[in-house]
């Protein structure tokens, strides 16, 4: 089929020139994918846009740290179960066997109208098409008198890396009869189980000092949490005298972080902790504001049979930073959503077929010993876009040891996995 | 003293995913247990003309937990390579509640005929490295 110009226009204006002449055959050079953050969500779609698209996308990762180290198990490092370094990834692979041209810098904003990404350096990389995976950013002032120097002081460890191994290095100082105070936050939030896996892990650690007069306090600003129950069940068990979970109803409101004095005032009272652990508001990574791609939720609206930004058809946003309906914000949703985007990318760019949508997320959490629990489920788009879950589990309250021992080795498996899966 | 073989008089239902899959690997599980191959269900599916792109796409759900590269010893079986035969057995015993992990079950129960079908011959034509 030859097109002339006026044909190639109007096709274009359909959106449907890219599915019938894909780019490279256009004589131009190989489409371009930017990718936006190397996490769960972005490292995950860099390596299979790269495996996937058998060398004819042209694929640029743009993430601004050297090394990745992954929130997820980073509780577990807190509890002596892992090592900083196990938990710690490098991007050499995804560029040396992948071809991914991996470029470590900061992305200020992404120019959508000229298709190009401006980085903070003052270079710009152009696109056929962006997937964007920032993750979160902290809305430090969402806990009166916490802000990002305090953070320094009183760590949120939300966001991996410095901030885990501050944390870390301020629970192994711990003496007996000193105490951890967490501020845990208002969904949504990334890792819905996480505070009270983070809270298990400190106890245990504190357990294990054999320390009898040391506490954790979880002010919460939520009446409920995910798998409560099997959290309290656990906590009765293992840590009755260590960690205590207090609600709104009881504290009454957050009232002033002091990092630097170590306390934490409520309506009730004022709480003071040796490690103060505030973990504020989040919202999408500062780009996808800066770009436009947000809603007045502060993450990204998606279709969620593509991925694709419901604000420009030439954008995907996965991961943390988007809107993903049933889907809880997690390294395996976000991975997952990866591959569903990767996929459409592909279909833009490359006419190849696009399959129907479906994800799927499983979290686990350890509360002690080979006392593992997990909730998960499968999703798939409806007609109007939106995510929704179709099969859901949970484990039970008062599980076999034996299969808390099995569930925490799977999540061993799947670590493994799902970092061999973003890191190649 | 040397543990006696599991697989000749247990049901299937009764061994943990690592034995099931060394039993597969070995194909001792093809001669005994409630999971036989030979049932209609699996010679159905081992019929249906299957699609392996689409089977790709689906085995890309598998490879968040299952390592294609993953040693001997892990905690979630490698299935990447397998039989087709062992991945429509398993997925089976999974929808049809024979095996219990819950992750499965919400995995396997989704997958139409079909998807098996695609899945099972994707995997099985998977070389993983032997790294
Ligand atoms: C304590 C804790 C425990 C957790 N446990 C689990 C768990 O057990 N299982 C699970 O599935 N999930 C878990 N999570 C959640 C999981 O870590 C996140 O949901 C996941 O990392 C989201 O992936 P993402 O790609 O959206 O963002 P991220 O993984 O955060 O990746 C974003 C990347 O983008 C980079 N970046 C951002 N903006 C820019 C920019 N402008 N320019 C360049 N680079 C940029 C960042 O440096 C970062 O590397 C946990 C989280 C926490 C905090």
């Amino acid at each position: 089929m030859k097109l002339n110009r006026r044909q190639f226009n109007a096709l274009l204006a359909t959106g449907a020139a890219t599915a019938i002449a894909p780019l490279p055959l256009m004589g131009q050079a190989k489409p371009k994918v930017v990718v936006i953050g190397g996490g769960a969500g972005g490292a995950t779609a860099a390596r299979y846009l790269a495996k996937d698209g058998k060398g004819e996308i042209d694929v640029t990762l743009i993430e601004n740290s050297k090394t990745y180290t992954t929130c997820f198990y980073s509780n577990l490092y807190f509890g002596g179960f892992r090592s900083f370094e196990s938990i710690t990834h490098s991007y050499d692979t995804l560029a040396s066997d992948f071809g991914v041209k991996v470029v470590h810098g900061y992305a200020s904003e992404i120019d959508r109208n000229g298709k190009n990404v401006k980085m903070q350096d003052g270079s710009s990389i152009p696109y056929d098409r962006v997937v964007v995976a920032p993750g979160i950013d902290l809305q430090y002032d969402s806990v009166p008198g916490y802000s990002e120097e305090a953070a320094e002081l009183a760590p949120h460890a939300w966001q991996a890396g410095s901030q885990s191994t501050l944390l870390k290095n301020q629970l192994d100082a711990l003496t007996d009869g000193q105490n951890v105070v967490m501020v845990a936050p208002p969904n949504p939030y990334r890792c819905p189980p996480g505070p009270y896996e983070r809270a298990s892990m400190m106890a245990h650690l504190i357990k294990a000092k054999g320390f009898k007069n040391s506490r954790v306090t979880i002010l919460d600003v939520k009446p409920k949490f995910s798998k409560q129950g099997l959290f309290t069940e656990g906590w009765e068990e293992h840590y009755a005298d260590i960690i205590e979970w207090l609600p709104p109803e009881i504290h009454g409101g957050i009232v002033s972080v002091d990092a630097k004095a170590g306390l934490v005032e409520t309506d009730l009272d004022t709480f003071e902790g040796a490690v103060l652990n505030v973990i504020p508001a989040m919202k999408a990574g500062a780009i996808a504001s800066r770009s436009g791609l947000t809603d007045d939720s502060g993450y990204c609206p998606v279709d969620g049979a593509s991925m694709r930004s419901r604000i420009d058809n030439n954008v995907f946003v996965i991961g943390d930073a988007c809107v993903a309906g049933a889907m809880p914000k997690s390294g395996f949703s976000a991975n997952s959503q990866a591959k569903v985007a990767a996929m459409n990318v592909r279909g833009d760019l490359l006419s190849s077929k696009v399959f129907p949508a479906r994800f799927a997320n499983t979290c686990w959490s350890l509360i002690s010993t080979d006392n593992g629990v997990k909730v998960g489920a499968q999703y798939s788009a409806n007609e109007k876009g939106e995510i929704v879950a179709d099969a859901k589990f949970i484990s039970a309250a008062g599980e076999s040891a034996e299969l808390r021992k099995t569930t925490y080795e799977e999540s061993i498996g799947w670590y493994d996995s799902i970092t061999a899966d973003m890191f190649g | 003293m040397m543990k006696p073989v599991r697989g000749w008089t247990e049901p299937v239902s009764d061994f943990n995913d690592k034995e099931v899959l060394k039993l597969l690997l070995c194909g001792s599980l093809f001669l005994t247990g409630p999971v036989l191959m030979a049932s209609d269900e699996a010679a159905e599916i081992l019929a249906i003309e299957a699609d392996s792109e689409y089977g790709e796409y689906l085995a890309g759900e598998c490879s968040t937990c299952h390592n294609p590269n993953a040693s001997d010893d892990s905690t979630v079986p490698k299935i990447h390579g397998a039989s087709r035969e062992s991945i429509v057995d398993n997925l089976l015993a999974y929808k049809n509640g024979e095996r219990d992990n819950t992750t499965m079950k919400g995995v396997a129960e989704k997958f139409s005929k079909e998807e098996i079908a695609a899945l099972a011959v994707y995997l099985a034509s998977i070389q993983p490295d032997k790294t």
